[in-house]
């Protein structure tokens, strides 16, 4: 969860048009598209019906229709037509994720907290005059995302290994001054969450010897409440993770014993048990 | 005769606190630790058409119990030693300790429904490729061949208890094909 509230570029404007297309970012499958009006739109892609991926859909209007059983979900994720209903279940949803588009790029933020527009970098000087036409694309490095970053950081390969085309005079480049800032940001995390479920009411799947086993139970809630932490010691040497919780129930269902058909058995009914 | 059955419990809690440790004091060795603690509590006795019984039919008072099957205490501690080898690949050598409480396996506080508290010992050694896509292993489970039962069941008069398991060997091969 500690690197989820940042902004990710998902994609170029250029990338994002009429037809649906998937991305996958921090493996969670993301279905693009742009509205008519020419808004770009991110959910998750999966059909909140049978899971089928919405990118694989056609756009209806602003909504994306799936390709499978023709359910029609609106840009904020939520159900706005099932075939053969009347009223269209909008309880079933998927996610919706926030989206920013400047300077040519579309930025996704993959967070729980409210998106922070200040996050975003300033990137309008790409397009100024001076620079080489704008340049697009996608490549698919299958790598480790680490080597990449380190790859970006390394500044005297340039001079050799592009020699023809970014790449210039290597002394110039091995005097150039270059400044790495670390920011340990993710090093410690602190939540806490209050949460309320519900548990459907029931009745035993296991095998009776009596009806009354089968008696219904009623539906269970719980309101829950959990506080936590996550913190790196010694150069992320040591890794604690701790949280305390409290769970208060009303109705929980449990295993009991039935009540007998007998009545009361005797005190000495407590009989030998074999070992 | 007695025999069980899901009931709802009007009132009760859980309260507790988990504590997880991952320590990798040299690149070759990753020590872990986990320990858990649930206070399970019952506050209000079941109402008809569910009763307060114990597993031998006796009308008892659930309140202040913990819940069946749910321990007090859980914990584990896991260490693990890798040595690359040429090739690309690692050898490696682990062990895992884990124990927890005993707690009641019905309601009702009948000592033949008490679950013993047990600790156990793993050992492992294996080669994978370092890239995870195989590995082969030797195992070992319950090195001290703990003998304890992981459940009590009963039904009409009759109770049975559920043994661990006890001292075993093996071997694993895995290869991931993507």
């Amino acid at each position: 969860m500690l690197f989820r509230n940042c902004w990710y570029m998902i994609a170029w404007s250029s990338e994002i048009g009429r037809a649906p297309r998937r991305r996958l970012i921090m493996n969670e499958p993301v279905a693009l598209y742009r509205c008519e009006a020419g808004k770009a739109v991110a959910l998750e892609d999966r059909c909140p019906h049978r899971n089928y991926p919405l990118s694989r859909g056609t756009l209806v209007g602003d909504n994306v229709q799936c390709g499978y059983h023709g359910l029609i979900v609106g840009t904020d994720g939520t159900c706005v037509h099932a075939p053969g209903q009347d009223r269209a279940p909008s309880t079933i949803q998927v996610k919706a994720y926030p989206l920013h588009e400047a300077d040519g790029i579309v930025w996704i933020w993959m967070g729980i907290a409210k998106p922070d527009p200040a996050l975003l970098p300033d990137l309008s000087w790409l397009h100024e005059d001076g620079w080489t036409p704008w340049i697009d694309g996608y490549i698919h490095l299958k790598c480790q995302h680490q080597l990449l970053t380190e790859n970006l950081l390394d500044i005297s390969h340039l001079a050799h290994v592009h020699k023809s085309t970014m790449g210039s005079d290597p002394e110039i480049i091995a005097r150039a001054e270059t400044s790495v800032t670390a920011t340990d940001r993710a090093v410690r995390l602190l939540y806490a969450n209050a949460t309320q479920g519900f548990k459907s009411g029931s009745y035993s799947v296991i095998s009776a010897n009596i009806s009354a086993q089968f008696t219904p139970v009623s539906q269970e809630r719980v309101r829950a409440y959990e506080a936590g932490f996550k913190q790196s010691l010694l150069e992320h040497k040591i890794e604690v993770t701790g949280a305390a919780f409290f769970y208060d129930y009303k109705d929980k269902q449990l295993v009991g014993t039935t009540q007998t058909l007998f009545g009361q058995p005797g005190t000495d009914q407590h009989s030998q048990v074999l070992r | 005769m007695a025999n069980p059955a899901l009931i709802n419990i009007p009132k009760s809690y859980v309260e507790g606190a988990e504590l997880d440790i991952v320590a990798q004091p040299v690149s070759a060795l990753t020590l872990s630790g986990g320990l858990t603690y649930v206070k399970s509590r019952v506050q209000e006795d079941p109402g008809a058409p569910f009763a307060a019984v114990d597993p031998f039919g006796k009308v008892t008072s659930f309140i202040g119990e913990a819940f069946p099957n749910t321990p007090a205490w859980m914990g584990n501690a896991d260490a693990v030693y890798t040595v690359p080898v040429p090739g690309d690949r690692d050898v490696y050598f682990g062990a895992t300790v884990s124990a927890r409480s005993g707690p009641q396996a019905a309601f009702g506080e009948a000592p033949e429904f008490r679950l013993p508290g047990y600790a156990s010992l793993d050992l492992r050694a294996g080669v994978k490729s370092q890239d995870e896509k195989w590995r082969a292993e030797l195992w070992t489970r319950n090195v001290t061949n703990r003998a304890y039962w992981q459940n009590v069941y009963n039904s009409d008069d009759v109770i049975a208890r559920a043994p661990g398991e006890p001292l075993t060997d093996g071997i694993a091969l895995s290869y991931r094909f993507q």
